[in-house]
């Protein structure tokens, strides 16, 4: 049993965390080598893919873009470029024209390099063919920039307060309304064995009599 | 607009469970804690009166106004994720 709820527990934490790797931005280092669109149509993987832009009709298959790009290691990463409009996860992203456009722009060459900043969400997989769906762009100074995931904390924070704050409520309900309600039930319970308890008691007397035993 | 709407509608809904339960959640600790200050003032006059009056106290208090955040929170995190993603 003890096995069984240890591996109920990883299993829920790696669902946790895989959810959160998968929905929270990232900032990916690279070089965009060239941008496209493509024609999609979508099959198992469907889930990976957002929205059409927002506005249009939603049908079986639709153009998407892509941003080619190449890490500062060399090896590639490919990213599309998609609305997430109203829907999950909760980017409210319009803009992906717009940001076509500026990785238009920010495109360029191995012999003369500009690193930008790409902030993403979702993984690459090849078995699948996923890909990240880029949220922004920015030019940074080199491939070595950092930058603190200062929007990670405060979700990740936040998340965990709201975690908190149901436990509370929880604990609170069972310590408020729950208990009394199950002492109430005991006592109850308590009453009426005595109850019972005095009456098998009587009863018991009044057989002694039969036998000339006095009653007590 | 119908994606808008089922956000808003959904949204207002789910905002409005958890408004309700951290109310009920609020009132409770409200109380226990009353419960603990009438014992500890030397349970003067009655338990319930002490607490009623302590509770019609709190129900007008900018404390129990503060759980309206519970709206303005997220939306104003929406509006703001929704200006720095498309707008600037």
């Amino acid at each position: 049993m003890r096995y069984v709820k240890w591996g109920l527990g990883v299993i829920l934490a790696i669902i946790v965390f895989g959810f959160l790797h998968y929905t929270l931005p990232q900032h990916d280092i690279v070089r965009i080598v060239s941008s496209e669109n493509r024609r999609i149509d979508f099959g198992e993987n469907s889930i990976f893919w957002a929205a059409p832009d927002s506005g249009n009709a939603t049908a079986a298959n639709r153009d998407v873009f892509f941003i080619n790009t190449v890490k500062p290691n060399g090896k590639p990463m490919v990213y599309r470029n998609e609305d997430t409009g109203w829907g999950w996860p909760p980017y409210f992203k319009f803009d992906t024209s717009n940001l076509q456009a500026q990785a238009n722009d920010l495109t360029s060459t191995s012999a003369n390099p500009q690193w930008v900043s790409v902030t993403h969400y979702g993984w690459r997989n090849e078995l699948l063919s996923i890909f990240p769906n880029a949220v922004g762009v920015k030019a940074v100074a080199g491939p070595d920039d950092t930058s603190f995931p200062w929007v990670n904390t405060v979700i990740l924070l936040f998340l965990l307060v709201l975690v908190l704050l149901i436990w509370r409520m929880i604990a609170q309900f069972r310590e408020r309304t729950i208990d009394p309600l199950l002492e109430d039930v005991d006592d109850a319970w308590d009453d009426s064995r005595t109850a019972a308890r005095g009456k098998w008691r009587r009863f018991k007397g009044w057989l002694g009599t039969w036998k000339g035993k006095p009653r007590n | 607009m119908i994606a808008f709407f089922r956000l808003a509608v959904f949204g207002l809904i789910g905002l409005s469970v958890l408004y309700g339960l951290v109310l009920i959640y609020a009132r409770s600790v409200r109380r226990e804690k009353l419960e603990k200050d009438w014992l500890r003032e030397g349970s003067i006059g009655a338990q319930e009166d002490y607490v009623s009056q302590g509770l019609a106290e709190y129900r007008r208090s900018f404390a129990k106004k503060l759980i309206l955040l519970v709206y303005i929170v997220p939306i104003v995190t929406v509006g703001l994720v929704l200006y720095v993603v498309n707008f600037s």
